[in-house]
């Protein structure tokens, strides 16, 4: 009896085993690719990523392995070095909460593995990502259009919703807005901008957004800008609360809520990233040419990127034309290899 | 004094626990007449604590009877004692710091305002109840300083006579005090002891727990002895002295049963 | 009368402090609010606007009806509910969920309620069948419940021009309509608690477990009535919130706690537990909800907002420990 038990866990545990060494032995002459996504809980765009990432790293027959970074710094490095143990050929992350960015790129440099990191830069990394600073001004020009139009560029009051937890992004992102706008509207005078801690979101921003208006009681026409729509949004609520909706313009960010029927009549516009189809870039730039034996030099400088994502400005009435994420998933991956979502769906090419 | 004419209102017969092969209660037992005040001494260890956590429900004893007004009842949990109306005062007294005195007397038996109105929430009746502490207070010579203020504030002889009001208050006919003037200056003690003698004149009966020789025999009119987990005698005050008790207390005077005996012989 | 007298004048005689105890608290917190309100007003003469009401009061409705739920659980001796946060989204996507099925605003506030009441019932299923300390349950179950919440959604909002949508825009008698559900709530329970029953009993559960349970009071009955009591609430605070916040994710409520708790303190509702008046959650829920739009008339960043809230904490809680230590309502 004891004896049959033995040999039954002996071949329960080497089939499994077996099965691996085989994979392994097919594996050895095959790109594998590494992505560690940004985690599976936090947002559908995260998910996306990976999903993007899998499909395309399946049609160019590579090998593909998924972990999530749970949005949490450790998890990330521990991540890191999994792909080293799994012999990964390269690796695409995306690392919100980016402490671990500097240890990560130490595990990876000693190990020889290249690693592309998307939007928060990293010395040891290439760069791919939006560059937030046009982002910001194509949204502001954007904005700064219907100003023009509507306030012959005399708004009341510029409100810059900050998020300042973001760090340089969100400076980026506003003060681009801020450059955009004035580009537009080079005589609105500097007393007029200000600004509040929004957080990025639009429910935990909303007391302060208030406390803003309150603050100026005296301004009607309101024009808007923010790190993202969920910040425009929160001093849109606030005036709205406030009795003050109708002398209210915003633009926003990431696009985030400027598509699906419940926008909001006083977002004007947004600008989208289409942060889920990223791998393309990454792909076409960076981890194609290492799977073809050119590898790249390295561009980790946000600012020279190894590979720019091009910033989309929208309309509200522009984005109504602009299929939701899946769908836009589903084209992407439909259309032929290296085109990104920019092409495809952008109704505003620069 | 001249009770045993009456039946008892409380008696616990032959009253053992056991606690695994530990026995900290062999055989005791113990009578309580109308109007009187029983004083229950004995040695650390000798039984005392148990016997009252059994009479107050809170230990379920492993033999013996316990008989209330002639009827023999069971007392499963601190509850049912209440419900046959005795009301056990420990030493942490147990009460509310943050409530006032008459909120604390009344505490888990509020008088309902009448209106019908009120009586759909619930509301308490705060008037009738300060009025009835006041004169349940009053009716025992309890001072305290304010029935309307916490409770937190006041002396612990203030506090024990409260708990021990509150008994009153709640209709109990059977009062159990563990040590009730162990942390009390001598004027406090006086006071308390004052409310014990007159909860006789309520109608109510009282057993009392208390190392201090002196003070039992000035407010008891018998005492029971016990040793070893045994009741081994019972005197009446009248008819003994201190020295009698402490005697019996220690072993030096056997007790008058068989059961004392039996100590003895365990000794 | 005389009878009484006799009783009363017994010494010591009640220090003053005593006897205005309950009241002093309230006059402090309407000293120190109203202190802030014309300091701020002598600095920039336009704080003195409706816009600067509205603001306020605004703040002020979330705020005190989960005020109500958290000043609950600290008089019966929960100490604190750390689940709010995730109690109140779960209330606010049932409140999303009700009104994107175009349910009239009532079903949408039951519902609400309702889920509110669920979760602290699951709460109170916990500590009170694994006796474990409520502190470290609600905790837990915070992050458990924001942890499944991220699972099911990412962002919710209520549909625009929907009934909730407008009652969260609506303003009544030039406060918002949201306001006067929480004055009316606020006053009701500090009005019921004190004088019923059950209000009393869960105080003396708050002020000593032991005392209250040799009196015959269910500890277990109490603590779950409280918690679902309290869950209801949230439940109510999550329809002011989904009506007021706009798109709002998982983690939008964890912001708020602090000054929730503060508020609880300074109003003088002992974390300790057994005491407590709850009116002043008007005064120190609005003294709390005017500090950030003042520190914005003062030209103050949110940097310096957080540090004020941060001192105002501990500034409260050195309060809720001195009055402990000195037994003053």
């Amino acid at each position: 009896m004891r004896n049959l038990l033995r040999v039954l866990a002996v071949t329960a545990l080497s089939v499994p085993a077996l099965i691996g060494l085989a994979g392994v032995a097919q594996a050895q002459d095959k790109f594998k690719l590494g992505m560690a996504v940004g985690g599976n809980t936090c947002c559908e765009w995260m998910k996306a990523q990976g999903d993007v990432a899998r499909a395309l790293a399946e049609k160019n027959g590579w090998d593909y392995v998924e972990l999530s970074n749970n949005n949490d710094p450790a998890t990330a490095l521990k991540n890191a070095q999994i792909f080293v143990q799994e012999g990964v050929d390269a690796v695409i992350q995306f690392n919100g909460q980016a402490a671990s960015n500097p240890a990560i790129s130490a595990v990876m440099k000693q190990a020889n593995i290249p690693i592309v990191t998307y939007d928060i830069a990293d010395p040891g990394m290439y760069f791919v990502g939006i560059d937030n600073l046009a982002a910001g001004i194509a949204g502001g020009e954007g904005l700064g259009k219907i100003i023009k139009e509507k306030w012959a560029c005399n708004p009341d009051l510029v409100v810059s919703a900050e998020g300042a937890g973001a760090g340089i992004v969100n400076e980026w992102r506003t003060g681009g807005m801020r450059t955009g706008l004035k580009n537009i509207c080079p005589d609105i005078p500097d007393a007029k901008y200000v600004s509040f801690e929004s957080q990025g979101d639009a429910a935990v921003g909303l007391p302060a957004a208030r406390d803003l208006l309150a603050a100026h009681p005296e301004a009607k026409n309101i024009a808007v800008v923010g790190l993202n729509d969920g910040g425009v949004l929160a001093l849109i609520n606030a005036a709205e609360q406030l009795g003050r909706a109708d002398g209210v313009i915003g633009w926003g960010q990431d696009g985030a809520f400027i598509t699906g029927d419940n926008v909001n009549p006083h977002l004007a516009g947004s600008v989208f990233y289409f942060l889920e189809g990223y791998a393309v870039y990454a792909i076409k730039d960076v981890i194609g040419p290492i799977a073809a034996g050119n590898v790249p030099p390295l561009k980790a400088d946000a600012g020279d990127p190894a590979s720019k994502v091009q910033p989309c400005p929208v309309t509200a009435e522009q984005a109504k034309a602009v299929p939701d994420m899946n769908e836009r998933v589903k084209q992407l991956l439909a259309a032929p290899a290296g085109t990104a979502e920019y092409d495809l769906f952008c109704p505003n090419k620069g | 004094m001249g009770n045993e004419a009456l039946s008892p209102v409380l008696e616990a017969r032959n009253i053992s626990r056991h606690f695994g092969a530990v026995v900290a209660l062999a055989d005791a037992s113990l009578k309580l007449y109308p109007r009187e005040v029983v004083g229950l001494v004995g040695d650390n260890g000798a039984g005392k604590s148990t016997l009252l956590k059994i009479l107050s429900g809170i230990l379920t004893p492993s033999g013996g009877e316990i008989v209330i007004d002639g009827k023999p009842v069971v007392l499963k949990r601190a509850q049912d004692a209440m419900d046959a109306g005795i009301e056990t005062v420990y030493q942490d007294l147990a009460l509310v710091d943050t409530m006032s005195a008459y909120q604390n007397v009344y505490l888990g038996r509020e008088e309902l305002s009448k209106n019908p109105l009120a009586k759909l929430f619930n509301l308490v009746d705060d008037k009738k109840m300060r009025e009835r502490a006041r004169e349940v207070l009053n009716s025992l010579q309890v001072k305290v300083p304010s029935i309307n203020v916490p409770v937190k504030g006041m002396s612990g002889g203030q506090r024990q006579c409260l708990a021990i009001a509150r008994a009153l208050l709640w209709g109990r006919r059977i009062v159990i005090l563990d040590e009730p003037t162990a942390a009390l200056g001598v004027r406090e003690t006086g006071q308390v002891l004052e409310v014990i003698r007159d909860l006789r004149k309520h109608d109510v009966s009282v057993i009392i727990v208390s190392h201090n020789m002196q003070q039992l025999m000035s407010v008891a009119d018998r005492i029971t002895v016990m040793r070893l987990g045994r009741s081994i005698a019972t005197r009446t005050v009248k008819e003994t002295e201190v020295n009698e008790i402490v005697g019996l207390i220690t072993g030096a005077i056997p007790g008058d049963s068989a059961e004392a005996r039996a100590a003895q012989v365990a000794a | 009368m005389s009878l009484n007298q006799a009783i009363e004048t017994a010494p010591p005689a009640v220090p003053l402090k005593v006897r205005f105890g309950g009241w002093g608290t309230g006059l402090m917190l309407l000293a120190v609010w109203l202190l802030l309100i014309v300091a701020t007003g002598l600095y920039r003469q336009d704080f003195f606007s409706q816009q600067t009401v509205l603001a306020v009061a605004f703040t002020m409705s979330i705020v005190g009806v989960l005020a109500i739920g958290q000043g609950l659980v600290a008089i019966s001796g929960g100490f604190i509910d750390l689940s709010q946060p995730a109690g109140m989204i779960t209330a606010s996507l049932v409140a999303v969920r009700l009104s994107e099925a175009g349910m009239p605003l009532i079903v949408v506030i039951i519902g609400a309620i309702l889920t509110g009441m669920v979760w602290g019932a699951f709460n109170a299923a916990i500590i009170v069948f694994a006796k474990l300390n409520p502190v470290i349950v609600t905790l837990a179950t915070n992050f458990i419940g924001l942890a499944v919440l991220f699972l099911v959604f990412q962002l919710a909002e209520v549909p625009l021009n929907s009934d909730i949508y407008h009652f969260g825009r609506a303003s009544f008698l030039g406060l918002p309509a949201i306001f006067w559900p929480m004055l009316g709530l606020v006053l009701v329970v500090g009005f019921l608690l004190p004088r019923t029953k059950y209000g009393r009993r869960a105080t003396a559960v708050g002020g000593n477990r032991a005392a209250a349970k040799a009196r015959g009071i269910s500890l277990k009955a109490t603590r779950f009535a409280i918690f679902m009591a309290a869950g209801g609430f949230v439940g109510f605070a999550a329809v002011l919130f989904a009506a007021t916040a706009g798109p709002f994710n998982p983690g939008s409520g964890n912001a708020m706690q602090l000054n929730i708790i503060a508020g609880v303190i300074l109003a003088g509702i002992s974390l300790a537990g057994g005491r407590g008046n709850f009116w002043m959650l008007l005064l120190s829920v609005g003294f709390l909800s005017t500090i950030p739009t003042s520190l914005v008339f003062f030209g103050l960043s949110s940097d310096t907002q957080s540090i004020f809230q941060g001192l105002i904490l501990i500034i409260a809680v050195a309060i809720d420990g001195y009055r402990a230590r000195k037994g003053t309502p």
